[in-house]
């Protein structure tokens, strides 16, 4: 994940101070809390081992790497209460700190809003004196749109 | 990531005048091409942030909560 070092020399009367601390966070990259847990189902009668991979709010569906290798994908309401809560509070979390920033050239095809982004003539960047059009490198996984105004 | 900034001035001249005033380096969305860019769909006023996936799912419109969110990168 990279930010250009400019993002952080923006007037702060202009930019609110916590989008510049916020920006700032982004450069600082760790190890994220662990994906692979023990996962319970909803009438606790089994369990199972994996590593969260996907979250998807929309379709109520968790992806799971299973022990074996493969990737499975259900329901949330399937797995326990303690589990649930666990993906409503730690779950993007948990996939953003594992996510090295960027899903690169190859990113899937259901990154909507970066196709969004890709069409010609939708992002620009200050170049001399004039907007000029801007594609970005790579297509994220994560983005934090901010919107301001001059007045 | 990335950071993505949406203009809302609403004049394009406004806009860049801005944006050259403060040597703004990363990219922008203006006002016009909002709905084309898909994010009108996520309705906020200047000063709001929305931290969003790959698929333009909301994560979370509390600052607070995205700088939380975020932090788990230190």
């Amino acid at each position: 994940m990279t930010l250009p070092l400019s993002v952080f020399f923006v007037s702060p009367t202009l930019m609110n101070p916590k989008i510049l601390l916020f920006a700032a966070s982004l450069a600082l990259v760790g190890q994220g809390p662990l994906a692979a847990r023990t996962w319970t189902s909803a009438d606790g009668s089994q369990t199972f081992e994996g590593e969260l991979r996907d979250l998807s709010e929309t379709a109520k569906t968790v992806t799971v790497l299973m022990e074996g290798g493969k990737l499975r994908t259900f329901k949330i309401s399937l797995l326990s209460e303690e589990d649930r809560n666990f993906l409503k509070k730690e779950g993007h979390k948990i996939l953003l700190a594992a996510s090295d920033g960027e899903g690169g050239d190859n990113a899937p095809q259901g990154n909507k809003i970066g196709k969004n982004l890709a069409k010609e003539g939708v992002l620009f960047k200050i170049e001399g004196e004039n907007f000029v059009g801007h594609k970005l490198t790579k297509t994220p996984d994560y983005y934090i749109v901010y919107f301001s105004a001059s007045w | 990531m990335a950071l993505v900034h949406v203009s809302c001035d609403e004049v394009e001249a406004d806009a860049l005048t801005w944006a050259r005033q403060e040597g703004f380096t990363w990219p922008t969305i203006l006002f016009s091409d909002l709905e084309r860019a898909g994010l009108a769909q996520y309705d906020a006023w200047p000063g709001e942030v929305r931290l969003v996936d790959s698929a333009g799912s909301v994560l979370t419109k509390d600052e607070g909560e995205a700088f939380a969110t975020i932090s788990l990168k230190n």
